[in-house]
Formats: structure tokens, C-alpha cells, sequence
């Protein structure tokens, strides 16, 4: 009996990796890297990658199977054994130079998958304002209550109906079409503490990520909350506001990333969503921190 | 070959990575170590290595499954479909071969990743250069899944999504018909695909006489996978590396707010359109939180840039298409899409 190193050793890799994703799927960790719906097609491959491996490893001990045979019969006909046409080498052919390199790419990206300790992504990933501090003295007293848009404060009816579906990337879809429906609404919402160079003092940013896919494409998504405590909390603590949503000032609120995202942040006349809090609690790290699609 | 001499090779085998792998990671080790000494720097650090960690898994998994049934596709179509029977499909007129090769995304709703395999396959089965071509640069954009994430990440907003879709389709195919080439010499001409076939160990076509048995055609199709797998992986893992690190240095480097006009505003949101190397079912999202402190023109130059050359394409599309084709390739995708963004 002979054994095919090459094939072997990439069917070993790959059933590491196999391991390595289960471990992630087992422990709910996935969810810090990916969508549910990503997730999902992870776990189809991964049920995939098993069918695969089975024929791999029994060929790989096994001697030649019958089409393995002709395979090498056409390459030896074309005297090589490391290439046919495919622009690539095959399987049970001597690993190539390429070859062992990506093999060993793909052990190291293994090790570091291994060693990675699961973290949230942090306020560290957005993006810093460029107009801040010089700018913030000016603006502060327009992030008054008071001084909010009188129409807003009209129309402002406290719809005491919590929903948990309302999130700030919720808001941030719809907030443009229709601001009547949140104008004055009560919500609970999480987040973790954002506090960005300028920003005034009674105010910092809630701040969820929203992952369509994976992480890679991960972009901040906050509500401004006012609150005279706002300076207690540190960035990244994760927080969860009560309160209601008025307007806040868009001259502010769209120098910072994360509040720059609602829809319809260019016209004038509708300020940004900001919540006027009414109780902010610590809260530990949920186990899903971020936001995805429905 | 004796069983003692493969467990050398299969030792051989493991000392070579482990030495690889230490060459690899010698460099950052001496980076670690020399931020322990200045312990201010540590927490600054240990920030962007844990971030660029995170976000490294991130995109190789994500972008695994989609490599892996890329893969599968492509190995079907090596060993089941034979090129006379993929010549019958392909349109004989080769702009409409062209034309409707782009729009074949609309059916296979793929990434980047994904299109490369079947693309490799489709070159070797003899299908028309300037069809693959169109095939490729478009599908990951004319797909419902990325058209219908654009249309949410803008608010809704049919007009950016047709435009982005249109231009996407209209470029890849403009590119196809200036790459590729239409003339009959190079591409289908029967007898090219025949000499090509003649060098190709292609099962069940070339010698029709080879009958190969359902078991061995399975363990076939699981050794394309593998080469093709393994083909691929090592410029994703590079491609995911770079692009993890430029993410985290451009979150902590980049500015925001500040409004960019004009060429350079095109030219930035094109590096990083390449430098991110986001899937296509997702950039949208992206693009939309630029879209505060960028022109739209530039917007869309992300849009389109980034699913036809980024990071991963500029690895593949040489390793896919040639380096001399690639280039022109490559070439012609920054022009068109440059004109792009400063005329929208």
C-alpha cells in the first residue's frame, strides 16, 4: 500500500480547517465573524468539505483507484508528473514548489485562526472626524433640547410602544421616509459607548456595527444620546438607553461616521435622530453584538 | 512507491511548511517583541493585531464556501461537460457569446471568488476568451443578491443600482470584445479548441474509449476540487492578510468628514475599493458610509472597481487569464472605470 503524501496532507489541512470552523459554529463565536446567513452557507461547506475529505483520505491510503489510474496514466503520457493543462498541479501528483507554499499559507492562516481570542470589533475601527474639537464650542448649545426644530417638538407624540425591533440601523433605513413614526417615540436601545473627539459634552454616540457578510464590511451605525452622565461611561462600555427620539443637530451629528449614515442626511430641514435619555445601563457584552440583515 | 519512502516524503512534507512557516512569522515575532519593550505602544498595537486578526478569519472564511463550491462547479464541468457540448450553448456570433456571457450572473449568483474556478474551467473547455472575460468582470455585479444589496444600502434608490449594474455589465463587456479580442483566429475557431483539446487531458472527450466508472469519476471530481482548492487559497490568504491590515490601519488613519472632490476623490475610492477587497453582496454597505464625505461619481468608481480588480483579482486574474491578457485586463478596468466616476 501507498500513501499519498500530498493528497494526504492537504485532506489533513482541511479536515483542521473542517475543525477549526466547527469549533467556531459549536461555540457561537461565528457570529463575531460573520452573518447568520454566511454562517449558513458555512455550514453547508462544511458538510460538503466531509463529503470530500472521505474519498480523499480512503484514496490517499488506498492503492490507485481505477480513475485515479488513468489520470496518471495521461500524465505520464504527457511526460510530466506534476502538471497537466490545468495550470495547476494535481492531487496525487508530487507537490509542486507553489504548492507547498500555499500549503503552508493556509497552515499558518490555521494557526493564527486557532489563536484568535473572540472580540468584538471596537470604537477603534471607525473612522476619527476631522473637524472636531475647534468647531464643537460653536455648535454645543444648538444640541440643546430646547433648541430643537419647534415643528419636530409638535409633532412629537410619545408613542409609549417599546419595540425591540427598532435598532439604529432600523432607524438609520427609515428614518428619512418617514420621521413622524419615530419622532417622539420611546425605545430601549444597545449599544456600546462612542465618544468621538468634539463631540459635546452632555452627548455620546451609541454605536452598533451592521455586518452584511462578514466582519470586513462591518460599518458603525449610532444614535446620539444626550444625557448628563454621558462622560461616565468609557468608550466601548455597552451600555443599554431608554429614552425618546427627537431631533438632534445635523451640523454636528453628520461630522461623525457612525451618525452620518441615516438616510437623507443631506437636506436641511430634518435633523438626525438623537435620543434624549431617560436611564443608561451597563450592560455586559451580549453574545451577538452586532447588527445583520433580516 | 514503498510505503517507507512516501512516510519520508510525507515527513519531508511537514518539516518544509514548518519551515515556511517560520520564515513567515520570524518578522512578525520581531515586530511583537519590539513593541513589548515600549509599553505604550503594546495596547495600541495588541488593538490593531487582534482587529486585523478578527477581520483576516473573517474574510477567509466567509470567502471559503464560495472557493469551495466555485470549485465543485468547475470540476463538474471538467469531468461531465465535454467542449463539444459547451461549444453547442455558447452563441456561434461572438458579440452576442459576449453579451450574454455577462449577463450570466443574473443566473449564478456568485462572488469574485467563485467566478474565478468556473471561469478557469470554461477557459480550458475553449470557451471564447472574450466571453470568460465578460463573464467574470460582471457576474460578481450583475447578480440580484449584490443588485439588491445596493438597492437597500442606498435607501432604496433604484437609479444607483441600475446605473451601477448597467455600467458594470456594459464595461465587462466592452473589455471582453477589447481583451479577449472578436477575431476568428483567436477564440472557437474549431480547430483551436481541437488543438487545445489535444493537449488537454480532458475524460471521456479526448480518447472516448477511456470509460471511466462512477466511483472513479467522484474520486476524479475530489482531486480537481483539491488542485483547484489549493490553486486558489494561498492568493486569498495573501489577498485577506493584506486587505485585513489596510482595513484597520484605514479605520485608525483615515479621517472622516472631510470632503474629497474630483479626480483625486475618484482615485482614492478606487485604492480602496482594491485595497478592501470586499465581497460583492456587501461593498454596497460599505460605499454608503463613504458616500457622506464622496462625490457619487467616486461612490460608484468603488462600486464598480472593486469587484472586477481587487486585491484577490490582481492574484488570480494573471494566474486566470495570463499575465499579458490579465494586464490589459486589469488596465482597461482602471481607465473605463476612472472615466466613469469623473463623467458620473
Amino acid at each position: 500500500m501507498a500513501v499519498d503524501s500530498p493528497k494526504l496532507l492537504k485532506g489533513l489541512l482541511l479536515f483542521l480547517f473542517t475543525g477549526f470552523l466547527l469549533r467556531l459554529q459549536v461555540s457561537g463565536h461565528i457570529s463575531l465573524l460573520v452573518s447568520p446567513m454566511i454562517a449558513t452557507i458555512v455550514k453547508l461547506s462544511m458538510i460538503l468539505l466531509l463529503i470530500l475529505l472521505i474519498p480523499v483520505f480512503i484514496s490517499s491510503f488506498s492503492i490507485r483507484t481505477e480513475g485515479q489510474s488513468a489520470h496518471q496514466h495521461e500524465l505520464h503520457v504527457h511526460g510530466q508528473h506534476e502538471h497537466c493543462d490545468c495550470g495547476h498541479d494535481h492531487a496525487s501528483a508530487q507537490l509542486s514548489g507553489s504548492s507547498k507554499f500555499s500549503l503552508s499559507l493556509f497552515f499558518a492562516s490555521l494557526m493564527i485562526g486557532f489563536s484568535w481570542q473572540p472580540v468584538a470589533l471596537g470604537s477603534s475601527m471607525i473612522p476619527q472626524s476631522t473637524t472636531g474639537v475647534s468647531t464643537s464650542k460653536a455648535v454645543s448649545t444648538s444640541a440643546d433640547p430646547t433648541s430643537v426644530n419647534p415643528a419636530v417638538n409638535a409633532n412629537a407624540q410619545v408613542v409609549d410602544q417599546p419595540e425591540g425591533a427598532d435598532s439604529q440601523a432600523s432607524i438609520a433605513m427609515r428614518f428619512a421616509a418617514s420621521p413622524d413614526q419615530y419622532l417622539g417615540k420611546q425605545v430601549t436601545m444597545d449599544g456600546f459607548v462612542f465618544h468621538p473627539s468634539g463631540l459635546p459634552d452632555d452627548l455620546f454616540i451609541l454605536t452598533r456595527y451592521f455586518v452584511f457578510c462578514c466582519i470586513a464590511d462591518a460599518t458603525p451605525i449610532g444614535i446620539a444620546v444626550q444625557t448628563q452622565v454621558a462622560q461616565t461611561f468609557k468608550n466601548d462600555a455597552w451600555v443599554s438607553v431608554s429614552g425618546v427620539i427627537q431631533s438632534g443637530d445635523l451640523q454636528i451629528l453628520n461630522r461623525y461616521a457612525p451618525t452620518a449614515w441615516y438616510q437623507g442626511q443631506k437636506s436641511s430641514q430634518l435633523g438626525l435622530p438623537e435620543l434624549i435619555a431617560n436611564s443608561v445601563k451597563v450592560i455586559p457584552t451580549p453574545a451577538a453584538p452586532y447588527m445583520f440583515p433580516r | 512507491m514503498t510505503s517507507s519512502q512516501s512516510s519520508k516524503k510525507f515527513i519531508g512534507c511537514v518539516f518544509g511548511f514548518i519551515l515556511i512557516f517560520a520564515i513567515i512569522g520570524i518578522p512578525f515575532f520581531i515586530i511583537l517583541l519590539k513593541n513589548v519593550v515600549t509599553a505604550s505602544g503594546w495596547q495600541q498595537w495588541h488593538s490593531f493585531f487582534s482587529s486585523a486578526q478578527s477581520i483576516f478569519i473573517a474574510i477567509l472564511i466567509e470567502a471559503f464556501p464560495f472557493v469551495l463550491f466555485g470549485s465543485l462547479v468547475s470540476s463538474i464541468i471538467h469531468e461531465w461537460i465535454s467542449t463539444d457540448q459547451l461549444a453547442k450553448w455558447v452563441p456561434s456570433n461572438r458579440l452576442v457569446a459576449v453579451f450574454s456571457s455577462g449577463l450570466l450572473g443574473l443566473l449564478a449568483p456568485v462572488c469574485d471568488c467563485g467566478t474565478i474556478p468556473v471561469a478557469r474551467s470554461l477557459l480550458r473547455k475553449g470557451v471564447p476568451k472574450a466571453a470568460v472575460i465578460a463573464f467574470t468582470l460582471a457576474a460578481p455585479i450583475v447578480n440580484p443578491i449584490t443588485l439588491i444589496a445596493t438597492y437597500f444600502a442606498f435607501g432604496m434608490d433604484w437609479k444607483l443600482t441600475l446605473v451601477r449594474g448597467l455600467c458594470a455589465y456594459l464595461m465587462a463587456c466592452i473589455i471582453g470584445c477589447a481583451a479577449g479580442g472578436l477575431k476568428k483566429s483567436q477564440v472557437t475557431d474549431p480547430s483551436y479548441s481541437r488543438a487545445e483539446l489535444a493537449a488537454t487531458s480532458e475524460p471521456g472527450t479526448t480518447g472516448g474509449h477511456v470509460h471511466i466508472s462512477l466511483a472513479g469519476r467522484f474520486s476524479r471530481i475530489t482531486d480537481h476540487i483539491l488542485s483547484e482548492l489549493f490553486g486558489i487559497i494561498g492568493f486569498l490568504i495573501c489577498s485577506a492578510a493584506v486587505a485585513a491590515v489596510y482595513q484597520v490601519y484605514h479605520a485608525q488613519h483615515s479621517s472622516f468628514g472631510q470632503l474629497h472632490t474630483g479626480v483625486a476623490a475618484v482615485l482614492s475610492m478606487m485604492g480602496l475599493a482594491i485595497l478592501f477587497s470586499l465581497c460583492s453582496q456587501a461593498d454596497a454597505f460599505v460605499a454608503r458610509s463613504f458616500a457622506a464625505s464622496y462625490p457619487p461619481g467616486a461612490v460608484l468608481a468603488f462600486l464598480v472597481i472593486g469587484q472586477m480588480t481587487d486585491l484577490r483579482n490582481l492574484f488570480l486574474l494573471p494566474k486566470t487569464f495570463g499575465r499579458k491578457l490579465a494586464g490589459k485586463m486589469i488596465g482597461l478596468c482602471l481607465v473605463l472605470c476612472f472615466c466613469l466616476g469623473l463623467i458620473y
